[in-house]
Formats: structure tokens, C-alpha cells, sequence
């Protein structure tokens, strides 16, 4: 049976942590930057998957950070499609507010584990929230 | 509740054989303070150094900001919860060291953050540039966790700030404030005939370097709750050290949190500062949806006529700003959101995350995009290696003499949210 959440990702930390999770698969875009994340999530959005976690999540913004994590579900929303996809779009339209015209940041692998770290960490603040764990447990309708 | 602070004004550090304070110069036994720091063995190291206003000091990279407070009459200690049990504060009498500040410094990431420049250009964008600062100098020990190194080095600056502030004991203020808030009902009867108002105070809650607690839980963890103001002035509300510095909102700005400050300077005049909603950020979509309807009802049962609305960060925290707003709005209450602004380099952009129609008053704190020339300094107090990949730096952007150029979101603090500073926006 399919999973009912899925994680969007090009973060290989949250791979590694969620590759067993019984309730959650993850859609890891191995060499996907964080715009075709964001792109992947629309294109979900638009075949019917719902936003749990915020596009936009975590201070580090597109052009401070290469990694990025979205919480997804099959068949529970949070919010209207209408505002699924404007979220989602507010979060293109940032990234490309923030990295249009730029010269792209290079960090060394010690920054790059770092980034994958905190966006772990982020993601985990979703999927650990208390409302969340209790749908994972079937409580909830 | 009724706290009375009485700053004592501080305007030189010194290194000396004993921490004290005398005739307004604070001085620090550094190895003395660093043996109470390295108590904590998640620390290989620690250094002390001291920072002035006028010199030429960089300190970089900053984690925290802390004030030294001291309980010196009523229940609790300061930073309750951490620093000493949860007992409520907020009553009595607090002593602060008035233009000092513990700085922690030192990597937890890879890729850094916050520059505090003590002269020069960019001291003008940051309240740290004035102040006496006591610096932190932290070491991990090797191969420490992320999270376990963010752990010790938030209570490395609030043990630091501990030590200090035990230096007040026995003085007497330069100056004292005396704040009160009544319980609801009679606060409202106090003054009847003036407009009803409260602060609406956002505090980050995303995850590893965007975490704030309050009486030590976790942000992430509470759901939207009511603060009497001078709790925050007992050190309640503590940061979990800092990720993008311009709209970090550090521990010193908690203590001074500058809408809390000017509320109470017009409460009984033109307005009644009825008390304080305090709310969290989360990234979980229903959490947000949760915890504004929980806002706007707590605003519309305390009958406010009008709220000051901050927020800390950019990107998720702007929907929970919009959505607050919108729903705090809907239930009665009139809202002005003070916020800084990301529009780009050009300035075309839109500022915000997120949008809503009852947004239509709003404050502007600054632009973090906009670029600085960062001088040469004759010393650097932490690193400067890494600046390139510091948030606001990019590739190139270092020179050979030690000066950079930088966005001024490299500022710890330099477009804070909350209004603590002095850029804004006109429109004309």
C-alpha cells in the first residue's frame, strides 16, 4: 500500500533517516537543486497531493542553502488547493527573487553537511509535531 | 504584576583580579569566568576577550547576545527554567548591567553567521557596536553533534551572563523603571478611557539554530499562550542562538524587546497595554492554522482594540504573520505588523513570504539585501575565514586587506523584526 506522506527532498541525511519509515517514503531527487524540489512539489500539488509543511521553512533562504525539504500528503490537507498552490508558488517566486542575477555561493563539505543538518533538523520539527504523530497513529480523521 | 529594574550603568570593561563593578566599569576575572564556562565538558576551549565601542574590533561569528540580570528581590532567577528552576518572574526587583553584554562566539555550522563591527560603517547597524562586550570565545570538543555543540554554547553565554551579572549584587542603580500590569479586569478599569492594546509576539520555533524558549520549553512545544510583559525582563524568553543574524532576535533583545519597552513609556497615556500573546512559527501547516485561530481568539477574549503584531525570521514565519493578522483582524482587533523587508537588491520585489488584505498597516524595520562596504579591522575577535560562505557574503567578496563587502543581513541584528532598530522605509 502506498505510503500516505512522503517527503520531497535532495537532502541525502533525510534519505537516510526516512528510507524505513513505515508511515513516510521520500521522493529524493539525487541531484535535483532546490528549485526542482520546489517544482516537484507542484507538480504533486497539481496531481492532487497536499502541503503539511511550510515551502518556505527554515531563515536560510534559496540562495543560503542548497537543501530543501517539503511534507506531503496523498489524502490529508492542511489548507485549500487554491492556497496549496500559492504557497508553492510564492516559494518559486522567492527563490528566484533570491538567486536571479546572483553568483551562486560555494561552500566547502564541512558547510554543505551543516546545511543538510539543519534541514533535517526543520523537517523533523514538521513530522515530530505533536498533531502529526498522532496522525501517523491513525488517531485522527 | 510589578517589576521595578534598576539599571546600572556600565561604560568601560576591564580585564581585573576580581569581577566587579566599580564607578561604572565592569570588571572580569577571565579565568575565572572561563573555568565556570568549561564546566560544561561538551567544550574543549574557551577564551575571553573584550570588545569596545570606538575600536577597531570585528567579532565574528556571533551566536547569542546576553545581557547580565540579577533577581534581587521577589521569586525565581533570571532565565528561569534554565538557569535556575521555573518559578515565575516578573515581580520584584531586577538589577541589569546597563550597556554590557556577554557575546558567544564560535562556529556551530559550517557556514557561520553574525558580524558585530565596533567602529566604522557598519557599526551603525548594530546596537552591539555600543555596548561593553564581554566575548565568549567558544571550542567544541572534537566531533561534538551540531545539536549538542548549540546546546553548550547557549548556556555558555547564559552561565557567562550568570557569573557576571552576580557582580550586582549590593549596588544601586544609576536609574530605576518601575512596570506594572494588572490582572485583566483591573487593568482595563485603570484606565478606562484609553484605547485597549497588546503585543502579539512571534517567536521562532523551526528546528536546530531557529529555536527560542520560554521558562525552558522549547517554542515548538507551547501553544499560543498570555505573558505579563515583565517576565520577558526576567529573562523568560531566551534565543536558541542564531541562524540568518540581520533578523535574529538575541537574547538582549528579548530582555529589551523594544515593543514591550515603548508600550509600557505610552501605557497609561494614550494608550492601556493590557499584556502580551505569545505565539510559535511552526513549519507544520496545521500547527500554524491552530495556533493563529488560538491568537486571534485570545485577542478578541482579552478585548483588545488594537495589536502590535512581530515576527522573527523570513519565509514560514511570514504566513504565520499574514495569518495572524488576518484572523486577529476578522475577530475585531485593528493590527499594525513591524517587520523587515527582503525585496531584493533593487528593491522590486515583494518584501514578504506571504500576503494577505488585512495586512494594510505595517512598519518597516529595513532592507537586508542592501550591500556595505565592511573596513579593515586591526583585529578580529573569533574568524574571519569564512566570511565568503557567511549569510550575506558570497565568493570574491573578501579582500586582501582584511576589508569585504557584504550584504548588511551579515549584521547580527541589523534588520531586526521587531523595530529594535533604526532603519525603516518612507513612502512618499
Amino acid at each position: 500500500m502506498e505510503k500516505r506522506y512522503q517527503l520531497v527532498t535532495n537532502n541525502s541525511k533525510v534519505l537516510s533517516e526516512y528510507t524505513e519509515n513505515t508511515d513516510i517514503s521520500v521522493d529524493y531527487l539525487i541531484a535535483g537543486n532546490f528549485l526542482e524540489v520546489l517544482i516537484r512539489v507542484r507538480d504533486r500539488i497539481q496531481s492532487g497531493w497536499h502541503l503539511l509543511s511550510h515551502p518556505q521553512a527554515s531563515n536560510l533562504k534559496p540562495n543560503q542553502c542548497p537543501y530543501k525539504t517539503i511534507l506531503i500528503s496523498q489524502d490529508i490537507a492542511a489548507e485549500s488547493f487554491a492556497r496549496d498552490e500559492e504557497l508553492i508558488e510564492l516559494a518559486i517566486s522567492a527563490y528566484h527573487k533570491f538567486t536571479d542575477g546572483m553568483v551562486p555561493p560555494q561552500w566547502n563539505n564541512k558547510a554543505n553537511e551543516d546545511f543538510k543538518t539543519v534541514d533535517l533538523s526543520v523537517i523533523n520539527s514538521a513530522v515530530n509535531s505533536s498533531l502529526m504523530h498522532q496522525m501517523m497513529l491513525g488517531n485522527c480523521k | 504584576m510589578k517589576l521595578e529594574l534598576g539599571k546600572i550603568h556600565i561604560h568601560d570593561v576591564q580585564f581585573g583580579e576580581k569581577t566587579k563593578i566599580e564607578n561604572g566599569v565592569l570588571y572580569v576575572n577571565a579565568k575565572e569566568l572561563e573555568a565556570e564556562v568549561l564546566k560544561d565538558d561538551r567544550l574543549a576551549g574557551c577564551h575571553i576577550e573584550v570588545a569596545r565601542p570606538g575600536e577597531s574590533v570585528r567579532i565574528t561569528p556571533v551566536k547569542d547576545v546576553i545581557e547580565p540580570r540579577l533577581k534581587v528581590e521577589g521569586p525565581g532567577c533570571v532565565f528561569p527554567g534554565i538557569m535556575g528552576k521555573v518559578t515565575e518572574v516578573g515581580k520584584g526587583v531586577t538589577y541589569c548591567m546597563d550597556g554590557a553584554c556577554v557575546v558567544t562566539v564560535g562556529k556551530i555550522v559550517g557556514f557561520q553567521e553574525g558580524v558585530i563591527d565596533m567602529s566604522g560603517v557598519a557599526a551603525d547597524y548594530c546596537p552591539f557596536s555600543k555596548t561593553q562586550n564581554v566575548c565568549v570565545v567558544m571550542e567544541p570538543k572534537e566531533g561534538l553533534e551540531t545539536h549538542v555543540y548549540e546546546a553548550a554554547g547557549r548556556m555558555a553565554g547564559l552561565t557567562a551572563a550568570t557569573y557576571l551579572a552576580k557582580a550586582l549584587k549590593g549596588m544601586t542603580p544609576d536609574e530605576t523603571i518601575t512596570y506594572e500590569t494588572k490582572p485583566l479586569l483591573e487593568q482595563v478599569a485603570q484606565y478606562p478611557d484609553l484605547p485597549r492594546v497588546g503585543y502579539i509576539h512571534m517567536l521562532q520555533s523551526q528546528g536546530l539554530l531557529h529555536d527560542t524558549y520560554y521558562y525552558g520549553v522549547d517554542a515548538k512545544q507551547i501553544v499560543p499562550t498570555i505573558m505579563y510583559p515583565t517576565e520577558i525582563f526576567d529573562g523568560a524568553i531566551v534565543s536558541g542562538n542564531c541562524v540568518a543574524p540581520c533578523d535574529k532576535v538575541t537574547t538582549y533583545h528579548h530582555e529589551h524587546n523594544p515593543v514591550i519597552e515603548d508600550l509600557f513609556k505610552k501605557h497609561g497615556k494614550t494608550l492601556n497595554f493590557v499584556g502580551v500573546v505569545l505565539t510559535n512559527e511552526n513549519v507544520f501547516l496545521m500547527d500554524k492554522e491552530r495556533h493563529s485561530d488560538m491568537v486571534a481568539k485570545l485577542c478578541e477574549y482579552m478585548g483588545l482594540e488594537g495589536a502590535l503584531l512581530t515576527e522573527e525570521g523570513y519565509g514560514n514565519p511570514d504566513t504565520d504573520l499574514m495569518m495572524n493578522c488576518r484572523k486577529v483582524t476578522q475577530h475585531g482587533t485593528k493590527v499594525v505588523i513591524i517587520t523587515d523587508e527582503f525585496p531584493g537588491r533593487d528593491g522590486k520585489s515583494y518584501s514578504l513570504a506571504d500576503l494577505t488584505p488585512e495586512a494594510d498597516t505595517m512598519i518597516s524595520c529595513g532592507n537586508g539585501n542592501i550591500v556595505l562596504h565592511f573596513p579593515a579591522m586591526d583585529k578580529i575577535i573569533g574568524t574571519q575565514e569564512a566570511i565568503e560562505m557567511q549569510i550575506g557574503g558570497w565568493v570574491g567578496c573578501k579582500h586582501e586587506d582584511g576589508s569585504f563587502d557584504a550584504e548588511i543581513q551579515i549584521i547580527i541584528a541589523s534588520t531586526i523584526a521587531n523595530g529594535f532598530n533604526h532603519l525603516c522605509a518612507r513612502q512618499y
